[in-house]
């Protein structure tokens, strides 16, 4: 069994829920995924990634890749893949770049330079945006053709990932497409395109709504999924 | 209406000369340009001052791009080390020799143009150094059209003009939320990329260049390939110093060097 | 005793001498020696029949010419620029098989009037007279596979002048060494990877090299695509 969990942000006592709830649930999970913005524009992210990096006699090691707040924090530091701050300041206004500066210690910083951009398993792509870039936020509502580029780009039948923090399966059962290509020497006849169960998992998100930590599990074998939701007490500081 | 597309005119002035006199047999209302104005030819800036002289409305192509950026078309787009060293060379040749003004022209060039339900772009519509090859998957095909919002997608930049049309369009999606479920069928409306080919640096192994004729109101498009004196264009190649292997691989119909091994593959720089 | 423990075989460039000779080696196991003469003659036949024929001895030339009476039967590859009238051996030549491989269409020549047997090729004969026979030892140089695959096919198209015989030993970028071989009339070109040990840290030391046949070639251009193929050392220390 996998655990795929999304957008932390910094929430600590949202993440003890969920490896509680893991706990709790006493199957063995193979692989525990967490695919970006596992830190936030908050100082308690520095504690968070301390608790991530030392898991418990008991507890999965977390296979960690970069999000949307890991990619601003190395922007600002200017080691990230583009040069200016332009989305942040966009999305959050300028006092953020602050803000976010002075949360993230440089020992954080230092590991989220560690961190790889994505995950490629059995038929499965992990990452939280998409293939096209870490902003690309994939939804319920998305058109289909999207999401099969989305897919193509990696060559996968499944795509989980954590940009938009909301649950879901996007399924596309089936699909078929003619395609006819006249050359200066050709005329080809019209063929098919067959596509069936691809698929992108939205895999919830553990920190953004205080209280509620919503994250995913996958059996490899069976291919089933479930989505998972944790209340938790919101009052903060677990000692 | 009849319109002409053209690209990749690689400083080939003898080319798109001869191209030119073909469109005006055609009875062509408009001619559009996909770009590669310049790179490789031994023209640059002729073919530039004609095709603004003659206001010919023109997307930015990726040769467009690197001689007014500088050359930062990352290694990965080039099939091999040889390939990379031909193109950095004719690169060095042409941004010698461009006139200011030319320079100017091509960093003002828009990325992609719309006309009606007709859209144009150079490579494709996500980038200018991606090449649609007519072998690429239908439905990545199909979203390249759909990112547009156009019926009709115009490129260039594989050098090999050809017609493809996606058709009969189907599928079923199933959405899934804690909250429930929800079954959807979609149907995609008929679509086309046409690409022009080339005009200066034809690849379809005869030496000839090539564009396209679409008429918008039967949706009827014509390939169009052009003979002319391309031993003109070999012999200014050779007098202009760049290098002679150019002007054997034009004589055959082989392009110079650019073409990236996994075509869809673009290098986030 | 073997009736004819030594063969000579000549003829004109490009014939196919090696091709025969090769053939000959690979129809049986039992131990055999092969020499080539001729002016300045490159490596290339003695490594591709080396490397292809463990179970010959390849005697180097200019070996001492006592080696060759030890393993028999000989080939010896006489090399069209030398002269066959004067052409001087430890053996006694008339007891030696003479074999002369001509093309089809080369009725009269010093070959025939010098062969005990005349041989046929595949090859037709050109009704050009071969100018040029440059070489290349490349021992050293690492290539590129796919600019050596540019640069194979512009060479036997004729972009460096019309080319009648090329073959060549490469080392590609992975520590293998391919063999290289195009004639004209012959059956096709062909390439194919030397069964030896891969060169896997630093420059590979044994032989590689290019000979080619034909009129009016540019052996400056050829050595300058040459160079465009290689990998410097940085790109190297890469991989
Ligand atoms: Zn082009
Ligand atoms: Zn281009």
């Amino acid at each position: 069994m996998w655990a795929i969990a999304s957008g932390i942000e910094g929430n600590l006592a949202a993440y003890e829920a969920v490896v509680a709830d893991l706990r709790k649930s006493r199957q063995e999970v193979e692989n525990f995924y967490l695919l970006g913005d596992t830190i936030g524009p908050k100082v308690e992210s520095n504690q968070l990634i301390k608790r991530i990096q030392q898991p418990r006699k008991g507890e999965p090691t977390p296979l960690v890749c970069q999000g949307w707040w890991e990619e601003q924090i190395l922007i600002l530091h200017a080691l990230g893949r583009t040069g200016s701050p332009t989305e942040l300041i966009d999305r959050y206004g300028i006092d953020m770049t602050k803000t976010l500066w002075d949360a993230i210690d440089s020992t954080t910083l230092e590991w989220v330079r560690t961190l790889e951009f994505e995950f490629v398993e059995l038929d499965c792509f992990l990452i939280h945006g998409s293939s096209l870039s870490v902003s690309d936020e994939l939804t319920p509502s998305i058109d289909p053709i999207h999401a099969i580029d989305r897919l193509s780009r990696m060559d996968v039948n499944q795509l989980f990932c954590g940009r938009s923090g909301l649950a879901f399966e996007y399924r596309i059962e089936s699909g078929s497409l003619n395609s006819q290509v006249q050359t200066l020497d050709n005329l080809t006849a019209p063929t098919p395109t067959i596509l069936s169960n691809r698929r992108i998992i939205g895999v919830g998100s553990v920190g953004r709504v205080e209280g509620k930590a919503s994250y995913t599990l996958y059996h490899p074998e069976s291919n089933k999924l479930a989505f998972k939701t944790v209340r938790y007490g919101t009052k903060k500081g677990f000692g | 209406m009849k319109i002409a597309v053209m690209s990749c005119i690689h400083g080939n002035y003898e080319a798109l000369n001869a191209v030119l006199s073909d469109i005006d047999r055609q009875q062509a209302e408009k001619i559009f340009c996909l770009g590669d104005l310049v790179g490789y030819g031994p023209q640059p800036n002729a073919v530039v001052e004609m095709i603004r002289s003659l206001d010919i409305p023109t997307v930015q192509g990726c040769w467009d791009e690197d001689i007014v950026e500088g050359l930062n078309a990352c290694e990965c787009s080039y099939p091999s080390i040889l390939a990379e060293k031909r193109g950095k060379r004719a690169h060095e040749w042409t941004n010698d020799r461009i006139h200011p003004e030319v320079r100017e022209y091509l960093a003002q060039l828009p990325l992609s143009l719309r006309e009606e339900n007709l859209c144009f772009v150079h490579g494709s519509p996500h980038n200018q150094h991606e090449y649609l090859m007519p072998e690429v998957n239908a439905f990545t095909a199909l979203e390249r059209v759909m990112a547009t919002g156009a019926d009709v997608l115009f490129c260039g930049h594989t050098h090999i003009p050809y017609v493809r049309t996606l058709d009969a369009g189907q599928l079923a999606v199933k959405v899934r939320q804690p909250e429930g479920s929800s079954t959807k069928q979609f149907t995609a409306p008929l679509k086309q990329i046409i690409n022009a080919g080339s005009v200066g640096e034809p690849r379809h192994g005869r030496p000839n260049a090539t564009y396209v004729i679409y008429d918008t109101d039967d949706r009827l498009t014509t390939l169009r390939e052009v003979k002319y004196d391309y031993q003109l264009t070999c012999q200014a190649i050779i007098d202009n110093g760049l290098p002679a292997i150019f002007a054997w691989r034009l004589a055959q119909g082989l392009e110079y060097a650019e073409r990236a091994e996994d075509p869809t593959h673009v290098c986030e720089r | 005793m073997d009736r004819h423990p030594i063969y000579l075989v000549t003829g004109p460039c490009g014939s196919g001498k090696t091709t025969w000779i090769h053939q000959q080696l690979t129809t049986s196991t039992e131990p055999s020696a092969y020499i080539c003469l001729g002016a300045n003659a490159t490596p290339i036949d003695l490594t591709y029949i080396t490397a292809t024929c463990p179970h010959v001895k390849p005697i180097a030339a200019g070996a001492a010419w006592t080696q060759l009476a030890e393993i028999q039967p000989l080939y010896v590859e006489i090399a069209p620029q030398l002269d066959l009238a004067k052409l001087q051996l430890p053996v006694d030549i008339e007891s030696c098989q003479r074999i002369a491989i001509v093309p089809k269409g080369l009725i009269e020549s010093e070959y025939h009037d010098w062969a005990s047997q005349t041989l046929i090729s595949e090859v037709t004969e050109k009704n050009v007279t071969l100018t040029a026979s440059p070489r290349w030892e490349l021992t050293g140089e690492v290539l590129d596979p796919a600019s050596l695959n540019i640069f194979w096919d512009e060479l036997i198209q004729g972009a460096y002048g019309e080319v009648a015989r090329a073959k060549g030993i490469f080392e590609i970028v992975d520590g293998r060494s391919f063999y290289f071989s195009f004639g004209v009339g012959f059956p096709d070109a062909t390439y194919f990877e030397l069964p030896l040990p891969p060169v896997l840290a630093g420059r590979p030391t044994r032989f590689s090299g290019l000979e080619v046949v034909g009129n009016n070639l540019q052996p400056q251009l050829i050595m300058e695509t040459l160079e465009d193929c290689g990998l410097d050392d940085r790109t190297l220390a890469h991989y």
